[in-house]
């Protein structure tokens, strides 16, 4: 098919962005899926977003592809959840099992709710700067540095077994948090 | 624990700590050939575009055409004149195309039917307005990809009139045009509908 200058143009570039984002994306799907196959699934979904969309992807393309990678996870699931409801157990996220033996920190970590588990996810597996997570979550920079401080806080306070900052204080304190 | 030390101990939690499929694997490779082999100019219609891979014939596109004329007679008998603008068979489609950048034509294929015949969109138009970089045709005929009535060409960048294989395009005058991915073709594989052009058209996608 690669017949006219601008379709191998499309392709070139396709081709390249893929180069920079292929294993990452694999590995965020991955820790985020039950099993190989589905994370693969969502990858042929998220590549095809991507070919579809490729005059929308900014130059650091990465966090936008997680983004959508994150988009193609939530429709992933609600397919499965409309096939499978009931048949068999469906967490709102897979469990996945840690590759390590820091049971508290792990336990610790499930407890959270599921925004600060993924904004710690984002930043300590995917290595991403609150300005990416933002990118990712669709949110602002400076929303994302106080989500980020916020589930720092709440992690620590479940480590060491209280929790400082109850659901619902939140909206009080952000103003104060912004600010550190 | 400061957030560094946070991080590195999170961070060695990761499940996905063992490799990925290198992007060099043939897997990998497949995957990317696969994602890049869906057309995307199926879809420059696609609000209105008919089922994908249709490709009916001139008489079939006119009686189909007659079809929806006495639909939409119907249906405006129906409403009573009501006059909601919503009756959709009635309504004129358009779809919007780039036309390919004058400065950025570098190289070219060489013309051929076989080549022509793996245009995802084809349609033969007659201009119906030129403005500065702007042409609008009325399609006379789809040949493949589409089922707008109408076609409006845009030239990118800061270019001030509408061309075509550095040939203007003339108001009232008949074109035969590919697109691919958004884009038109030039190359010789859209221009004015000469005898020869349509031959290789017809040759090409059946008429």
């Amino acid at each position: 098919m690669a017949v006219t200058p601008a379709h191998a143009a499309r392709r070139e570039r396709f081709e390249l962005i893929a180069e920079q984002v292929l294993e990452p994306l694999q590995r965020y799907l991955r820790r985020r899926t039950d099993g190989a196959d589905d994370a693969d699934d969502v990858l042929a979904d998220v590549l095809l977003v991507l070919w579809r969309r490729l005059d929308e992807v900014p130059a650091e393309s990465l966090p936008w592809c997680y983004g959508v990678a994150r988009g193609c996870l939530a429709n992933h699931r609600r397919g499965e959840q409309r096939r499978l409801r009931l048949v068999r157990r469906l967490a709102a996220e897979p469990v996945t099992t840690p590759a390590t033996d820091d049971l508290d920190l792990s336990e610790a970590l499930r407890s959270l709710r599921p925004d600060d588990r993924e904004v710690l996810r984002l930043w300590a597996w995917e290595q991403l700067a609150p300005r990416e997570i933002a990118v990712v979550l669709g949110i602002t920079a400076n929303a994302a540095s106080i989500r980020l401080h916020r589930a720092t806080k709440r992690l620590r306070a479940e480590l060491i077994g209280k929790d400082p900052l109850p659901a619902g204080q939140e909206a009080g304190r952000q103003a104060t948090e912004a600010g550190t | 624990m400061n957030d560094d030390a946070l991080r590195e101990r999170l961070a060695r939690l990761d499940p996905a700590a063992s490799p990925a499929d290198p992007v060099s694997s043939r897997w990998a490779h497949e995957l990317l050939e696969r994602t890049m082999a869906n057309d995307l100019s199926d879809h420059v219609d696609s609000p209105t575009a008919a089922a994908p891979g249709r490709r009916p014939g001139r008489l079939a596109v006119l009686s189909a055409a007659a079809a929806a004329a006495v639909v939409a007679g119907a249906a405006a008998v129906l409403a009573g004149g009501a006059g909601t603008g919503e009756d959709r068979p009635a309504q004129a489609t358009t779809t919007r195309l780039s036309l390919p950048d004058p400065l950025a034509m570098s190289s070219c294929v060489v013309f051929s039917t076989d080549v022509l015949r793996d245009m995802p969109v084809a349609f033969a138009g007659t201009v119906t307005s030129v403005e500065g970089d702007t042409v609008t045709l009325d399609v006379t005929h789809w040949y493949k990809g589409g089922s707008a009535d109408a076609v409006v060409l845009e030239t990118p960048g800061e270019h001030t009139s509408a061309s075509l294989d550095a040939v203007q395009l003339e108001d009232g005058k008949d074109y035969l045009v590919t697109a691919t991915e958004g884009t038109v073709n030039g190359c010789g594989f859209s221009g004015p509908a000469t005898a020869e052009l349509s031959r290789a058209f017809d040759e090409a996608f059946g008429g």
